[in-house]
């Protein structure tokens, strides 16, 4: 029998596609938009410290504003129209904050406002996290450098009952998604970057254009009416089982008390981990000040040269490449090699790559190929001590993480970036060789975790 | 009764192509004309893509003043000459027939010619753009503004202005041409009475005999413009005939605003009470100021010129005869309204489009009151507000009246129906984006920031990126419209014999029976 053309027609949905596709792309926008920020930041006048700062502000309001929601989350509103209108308010949230952003110098002269151009960076910040946190995309990689949801355990521990492995399908199509729409919106700054004659006008325009695609997804968003499948429901609803625990405010001693119930090998293990994000979310802001300013890496090719702040954009194109490459090869890799090696090699790889950004020769090639190799930590993601998955076939094994470290994690991940920032005024060397040195420490955390087990 | 129903009927005739080149029906005239109004839309459209691009940052970043003023000014030419003209004349093909009761056009080799005349002129008319982009020598984008004002029209050694010339000239003559086979039709190939006569199809007979006094003059005043740039006569220079050229140049232009305007009005009388369950209220009022608009917009056209020197008395004459422009117009809008109030509303795509073009009606309205006081327009002309007002009319109201249009005979003229999802949302990214956009330009406007300036002060940067924003939804909107349209005729699903479910209302159409 064939089905009725009907059916058909139903079943490939348009609307739903084009809706996917805004979403995806207002990801990437929102992200390399987030990317080019300091850039947009220096030309302004202000100095990395300020950069620090904000990017630090972003993370602390999104781990707040997500502990909130998510303790709040209890109301008995239709799940999926809920959804669908938080949805679409995250997404004009995100369209007006990156319009705040592009308009940030000269938003006080034409509204009479007192902000400063600093003060509607901020509120732009602000609202972005709206986007981070409560958006349809928040899944979608790269989850590691934002202080938004960490990837849970909870669905982990569905499917790792049923096939014996952390690498769960849904988890690739994330980071698959999350870096296409990376991919094609680092394709539209390189080139709004190069053709604008500054960096203030390439980056309006690709705040502009991220904008305009919020919009659009917002619109398409409630056209369709609800969420389209692919932004999984089931970590909707492991999210709403899995708050209710949450402390709203875990203070310190809560989170020692869970610290110190947890194994000693586990709490290195998570520990190291942790301190190996620390050290990348201190670091990522910064990477585009080195890039474009410190080391000045352009690139020209046959009659078409590019301005080093137009290349920024096909490395975050490269790291996101590799990131696919990592979702690709995850699964293999960690049937194949030993899950503990692969993870003390992926995270002290991943630690060393600040220092080879500073010290890599000035060709973008080369440059390229270390941002891939950053984009490919998403090979041992789904290892990492900190994500909390406890089959019986992670690396370090063990119960699921509490809420309140993970939490804890999260909370220790904000002022990265200000200590970045920081450093960074000092001297970029310095910030860089700290923050490898911040992941190494984290990496012989870890060892210390493997070691314990081997004795044991 | 075994007549086929009429979306099967839609495509006799279609596989033979060739056949079709010298007599056709009028459904496939109206796929001709729509088919070149959807590719000239596009184009037009993508200029004023690059310019709301370029318009992102106060300075000159991605392009050349020189560029920009090219955008504009194809911008503006091709979407009243070459995008909405024959959108029109191709719904008019389309519904008209059937509504009168005939199959038949009243001089179907006129008819068929006027259209292709059409295409050479679109290539010269565009020949600028066509022949910078591929080096053809000498051959640049026309910067003058869509006005062609002298000395700057006359004196510019650009060749494609000559093409420009020739091809509104070819547009002329296919528009007049257009206009006598629908007159003709309606008047003489009617099967019904004139009391039975729908509301769309006085608006097409009033645009018609518009155009016919109208284009006319057009032609004249390109001819007189052709004359002095290449024969060496000076009528548009010198002393007075700057002022020569404005007169007969909005003499024409002002009614070919309300040529474009009124067959939209058309369609939302149209559709409007067809998703309403109810009939249209006060038809013949709605007759009468159809009428009422065609006469009068022929005695406003110097209120484009308070700012050249006209005295003030003329300026006052002027003033309330625009003025009075507004009366039948906002009958109009009552006999809408009324039908809305109390009927059940079905919210198709068809429908959202006409609800939304109103509104834009509403805003593009007010604005264009205030402008027609000569104290008021002394500040605002050339300026944002200008562009806002117009753009609410002709992006709002016109290009909404025309989505709703395309949805609502789409069916009639293919046999398909398109996917009312990808429908609804063209609709709706379209009505965001166009509020968006013109409401920022509004805001813009209000500041008396000046129009056609490829620079402005940065701190106009924000409302000008939030206008390129939403042009930018506006675009993403008509991609979804092609996907549509593009999915509809490889998919191709077929249209039910009443696609709107109308046969039982009150307002049941003749074209659809
Ligand atoms: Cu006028």
């Amino acid at each position: 029998m064939t089905p009725h053309p009907r059916d058909a027609v139903e079943r490939s949905d348009p609307v739903r596609l084009i809706c996917l596709a805004t979403i995806v792309s207002t990801h990437g926008l929102v992200r390399l938009a987030e990317r080019y920020l300091p850039e947009f930041l220096s030309a302004l006048g202000y100095g990395p410290i300020v950069v620090g700062l904000l990017v630090s502000l972003g993370l602390g309001t999104a781990v707040a504003a997500s502990e909130l929601s998510s303790a709040d989350l209890g109301g008995d509103a239709t799940p999926a129209l809920e959804s669908t209108t938080v949805a679409v308010l995250a997404a004009l949230l995100a369209a007006v904050g990156l319009l705040a952003w592009a308009g940030a110098p000269t938003l006080d002269t034409l509204l009479g406002t007192p902000l400063t151009a600093l003060g509607w960076l901020v509120v732009g910040i602000v609202l972005l996290q709206a986007w981070h946190v409560r958006g349809p995309t928040r899944r979608l990689w790269p989850t590691d450098t934002r202080a938004g949801p960490l990837p849970s355990s909870a669905a982990d521990d569905a499917h790792a009952r049923s096939d014996r492995t952390v690498l769960v399908p849904d988890k690739r199509t994330h980071v698959v998604l999350g870096a296409l729409g990376i991919v094609a919106a680092a394709v539209f700054a390189t080139t709004a970057v190069a053709s604008a004659d500054s960096i203030r006008g390439g980056f309006a325009l690709v705040a502009a254009t991220g904008a305009a695609v919020a919009i659009v997804g917002a619109v398409a968003l409630g056209t369709v009416g609800v969420l389209p499948s692919l932004f999984g429901d089931p970590s909707e609803r492991e999210e709403r089982t899995g708050v209710t625990s949450i402390d709203v405010d875990p203070s310190l001693g809560v989170v020692r008390r869970a610290v110190s119930r947890l194994p000693d090998r586990r709490r290195w293990a998570v520990i190291g981990d942790a301190l190996v994000r620390v050290a990348i979310a201190g670091t990522v802001p910064f990477l585009v000040l080195l890039v474009v300013d410190y080391r000045a890496i352009g690139l020209s090719i046959g009659g078409l040269s590019l301005a080093p702040a137009a290349v920024f954009g096909l490395f975050v194109l490269a790291e996101a490449a590799g990131a696919i490459a990592g979702a690709v090869a995850s699964p293999t890799l960690a049937s194949r090699v030993d899950r503990r090696l692969l993870l003390a090699v992926g995270l002290a790889g991943l630690s060393l790559l600040p220092m080879a950004l500073v010290a890599a020769p000035a060709s973008a090639a080369a440059v390229a190929a270390l941002f891939g190799l950053l984009g490919f930590r998403t090979v041992i993601e789904p290892l990492r001590p900190t994500v909390g998955a406890s089959a019986r076939a992670a690396p370090v094994p063990g119960p699921r993480l509490p809420d309140e470290i993970r939490t804890a994690v999260r909370v220790a991940v904000v002022p990265a970036p200000l200590l970045g920032g920081i450093l960074y005024a000092i001297n970029p060397l310095v910030a860089f060789t700290v923050a490898t040195t911040v992941g190494l420490l984290g990496v012989r955390e870890l060892g210390r975790a493997f070691s314990f087990g081997r004795d044991a | 009764m075994t007549r086929a129903s009429t979306p099967r009927r839609a495509l006799e005739g279609a596989g033979d192509p060739l056949a079709g080149l010298s007599s056709v029906g009028h459904r496939r005239l109206a796929r001709w004309h729509l088919a070149l109004a959807l590719v000239m839309g596009l184009w037009g459209g993508l200029d004023a893509l690059f310019l709301r691009t370029a318009l992102v940052t106060p300075g000159l970043e991605q392009w050349p003043a020189e560029t920009y003023n090219a955008f504009f000014t194809t911008h503006g030419l091709t979407m009243l000459f070459l995008f909405v003209l024959p959108a029109i004349w191709g719904f008019a093909y389309a519904a008209v027939p059937p509504l009168i009761g005939t199959d038949d056009l009243a001089h179907p080799n006129l008819a068929v010619w006027a259209f292709w005349l059409q295409v050479p002129a679109a290539l010269a008319v565009r020949s600028g753009t066509i022949g910078g982009i591929l080096g053809v020598a000498g051959l640049e984008p026309i910067a003058s503004g869509w006005t062609l004002y002298p000395p700057l029209s006359v004196l510019s050694p650009n060749p494609a202005v000559d093409a420009l010339l020739v091809g509104l000239l070819l547009v002329a003559v296919g528009t007049a041409a257009t206009a006598v086979t629908l007159v003709a039709t309606i008047q003489r190939r009617r099967e019904i009475r004139w009391l039975d006569v729908d509301t769309f199809t006085w608006t097409v007979l009033t645009a018609g005999w518009m155009a016919l006094v109208a284009f006319p003059v057009l032609a004249a005043a390109i001819a007189l413009l052709l004359a002095d740039r290449t024969l060496g006569t000076a009528f548009l220079l010198g002393g007075r005939g700057p002022l020569v050229w404005q007169h007969l140049f909005w003499f024409f232009a002002h009614p070919l605003v309300y040529v474009l305007v009124l067959p939209p009005m058309g369609i939302v009388g149209h559709v409007l009470p067809r998703f309403a369950g109810r009939r249209l209220f006060g038809r013949r009022s709605s007759v009468y100021s159809t009428l009422a608009i065609g006469v009068v917009s022929f005695t406003v056209w110097a209120h484009h010129m308070f700012v050249t020197g006209v005295g003030p008395s003329v300026r006052t004459v002027f003033m309330f005869t625009t003025l009075a422009v507004a009366v039948p117009s906002s009958a109009k809008l009552c006999t809408w309204l009324v039908t809305l109030w109390g009927g059940s509303v079905r919210y198709s795509a068809p429908m959202i489009a006409v609800l939304a073009a109103v509104g834009f009606f509403v805003v593009g309205g007010v604005t264009g009151v205030f402008l027609a006081v000569v104290p008021i327009n002394v500040r605002y002309t050339g300026t944002y507000y200008v562009v806002a007002h117009f753009h609410f009319l002709l992006a709002g109201f016109v290009g909404l009246s025309l989505v709703a249009g395309a949805y609502y005979w789409y069916p009639l003229l293919t046999g398909r129906r398109l996917e009312p999802g990808l429908a609804r949302l063209h609709g709706w990214l379209t009505i965001v984006g166009v509020a968006v956009t013109f409401g920022a330009l509004l805001f813009v406007g209000l500041a008396q920031l000046p129009r056609r300036v490829a620079t402005y002060p940065a701190v106009y940067a924000p409302l000008q990126q939030l206008a390129t924003v939403g042009a930018y939804v506006i675009a993403t909107g008509q991609l979804a419209f092609l996907l549509n349209l593009g999915r509809s005729l490889w998919v191709g699903d077929p249209a039910p014999d009443d696609p709107w479910d109308l046969e039982d209302g009150p307002s049941h159409a003749r074209e659809w029976r």
